[in-house]
């Protein structure tokens, strides 16, 4: 299958896709990317030439939701024409093999090595990681065989990323990303829930164009991708700055659309391209939409971004809604009420028990108490 | 009798000076940047910037306040006996335990005299201990929060190494608490410094002004002969 490389040219002319979408698509990638317009023509001589890499998509602790995204992009400017570039020879939801036939393709691909691993959903570790087997097999020993004769990983969504919602607390599955299940491998991160499938395309056009992985962020993440954050890049960011916020869901504010920051968006915490690059090839994201960041390609947001309308996480220890400010203010409070009484006993002492020191100084205290 | 006696200098009385009013503003301008509470009219003529001139003077007296640290922390080593760094852990020293003990005694009501210090007393040493690592803590999270607008900037690279620990909204929560439990200490140390000028008469109050106690005779010869 993969000495078979007629030109990815050739095999989109045949789909209908012309030059001009083909290099309209490197374009948008090189923008994508973050690269002066020079490498459109390197990026185009790199696709239209490359042999086409295996590639094995593997699912865990999951919901699909990452494939979903990817092969739901509805012109064939980006799916179709990375699935063409790739030769996907395991991926649980799209593959046509089903039992044996579908463990042997990936055992075949894993035999013949250099080829491209992408990671959806999490790896649960607790209790030998029984929580997630395929074909009798655990999650992580699968992970650990195929991951590690890769030539790279890549993980899509929270969950390959760190965790995800299987991870959040309570953890009952002592899930992981796939970073902490198989260390020491050559890895990226392309967290999101869901991740862009821009992104995803783009990360792999970088590795075809230029055989390695972009730069990233000291998580693993792309920098072209997670290398600004979302508050930064809005385009409600001149109403945060103006002071002019959302109060109440669908109060006139928010049909003015001013900035949701008092929703508890959490733009300001989150480092992800959605605002220039957007979803549903480029239609809208969660803030056009008019509702505020969740920040969920950052570690643990489940944990840590929710509630997901408010400004700050709750405080552990202290019930459910309370807030460091309330907490805050509580100890202000406490510390001032301490403190009157304090004084008023070191009042009452003071009439009743003069210092003898203040005598012997030969300062007259007199009229002090009166 | 009571002898005047020099015990603050100007570097000591200046940053004091220097932390109220910065804690002041960033306390005001941080409450207000954690959550808007003032709605400004577009027709107001900073009304257009409102949250971003918040954000400037935050970020500006911010850097006040580090100076402030940087200068109070190089004289806690050349400065003289009562603004050295040694003040902080008076539980290194015998005398210092003793005089721990007094000042809780006191405080809780079981003593009636207060300790007699030049400085301040052991208890209040141990306090700013706290209030110093405090001060680290408020601004190293604020320069990792800084940082993250520019992750090629000098505060991202010094500071941004925290993020593969904790999650830039637990470590804004850390900032948001300590703001209130400075708020709390500086209740504190108005009443505590009231108390004591009232108690011990030594011209407490005056003296983060004008440098100046007034200190007992015996005391005084205790300090020379230590000198």
């Amino acid at each position: 299958m993969n000495d078979f490389s007629p030109g990815l040219e050739n095999v989109l002319a045949r789909q209908g896709v012309t030059r001009r979408d083909f290099l309209k698509f490197c374009s948008a990638m090189a923008a994508t990317l973050v690269l002066p317009t020079r490498y459109v023509e390197r990026i185009a001589d790199a696709l239209a030439t490359v042999k086409r890499p295996p590639l094995v998509w593997l699912e865990f602790q999951d919901c699909a939701g990452c494939s979903e995204a990817f092969l739901r992009a509805s012109r064939p400017s980006v799916g179709d024409i990375v699935l063409d570039i790739l030769s996907v020879n395991y991926h649980e939801t799209i593959m046509a093999p089903a039992g044996k036939a579908a463990v042997k393709s990936l055992d075949d691909t894993v035999k013949e090595g250099g080829y491209l691993v992408v990671v959806e959903g999490s790896i649960p570790t607790k209790d030998n990681g029984i929580y997630c087997t395929i074909g009798g097999r655990t999650a992580l020993d699968i992970a650990k065989q195929v991951c590690g004769k890769a030539a790279a990983t890549l993980t899509v969504g929270a969950c390959a990323f760190y965790g995800g919602w299987p991870n959040a607390t309570p953890n009952p599955t002592g899930a992981v990303g796939v970073k902490d299940a198989v260390p020491g491998i050559t890895l990226l991160n392309l967290p999101g829930c869901p991740p862009n499938p821009v992104n995803i395309t783009a990360t792999v056009v970088h590795y075809l164009t230029f055989g390695s992985l972009p730069a990233t962020d000291q998580l693993g993440r792309p920098l072209f991708a997670y290398g600004t954050r979302i508050h930064d890049n809005c385009e409600r960011r001149a109403h945060y700055d103006a002071g002019e916020y959302v109060e109440e869901w669908g109060d006139d504010h928010a049909r003015a659309g001013w900035c949701l920051y008092k929703m508890g968006c959490k733009g300001p915490a989150t480092f992800h391209n959605c605002p220039t690059v957007r979803y549903n090839d480029g239609t809208s994201w969660p803030v056009g939409a008019g509702h505020g960041c969740v920040g969920c390609s950052e570690v643990a947001f489940w944990d840590t971004m929710s509630p997901f309308y408010r400004r700050l996480p709750n405080v552990a220890g202290f019930g459910v809604e309370a807030q460091a400010d309330q907490i805050g203010l509580g100890i202000v409070g406490g510390v001032a009420a301490a403190f009157a009484a304090h004084g008023v006993v070191s009042a009452i002492r003071a009439r009743q028990q003069p210092l003898a020191r203040h005598e012997s100084d030969g300062v007259s205290a007199e009229g002090k108490e009166g | 009798m009571l002898r005047r006696l020099y015990v603050w200098e100007i570097p000591v009385r200046l940053t004091h000076w220097v932390n109220v009013l910065s804690i002041v503003v960033l306390s005001f301008t941080g409450y207000y940047i954690g959550n808007p509470w003032i709605l400004v009219s577009a027709r107001e003529w900073y009304g257009p910037y409102f949250m971003g001139i918040v954000r400037f003077t935050h970020f500006v007296f911010a850097f006040i306040f580090v100076a402030s640290l940087l200068l109070r922390t190089y004289w806690a080593f050349v400065g003289n006996a009562w603004a050295s760094w040694r003040n902080l852990f008076p539980f290194l020293t015998a005398e210092g335990r003793k005089s721990l003990g007094d000042a809780l005694k006191y405080y809780l009501f079981l003593r009636r005299e207060p300790p007699e210090v030049v400085g301040h007393n052991a208890l209040a040493g141990l306090t700013y201990a706290v209030i110093v690592f405090l001060y680290f803590l408020q601004t190293f999270t604020g320069f990792a929060l800084l940082g993250e607008v520019n992750t090629e900037g000098i505060w991202y690279k010094l500071t941004g190494w925290v993020f593969v620990f904790v999650s830039n909204q637990v470590l804004r929560q850390i900032h948001h608490l300590i703001m209130w439990l400075l708020i709390a200490f500086a209740v504190h140390h108005v009443y505590a410094a009231m108390l004591i000028d009232n108690e011990e008469g030594n011209g407490l109050m005056s003296s983060i002004f004008s440098g100046f106690k007034f200190v007992h005779a015996s005391l005084l010869k205790k300090v020379n002969n230590k000198g």
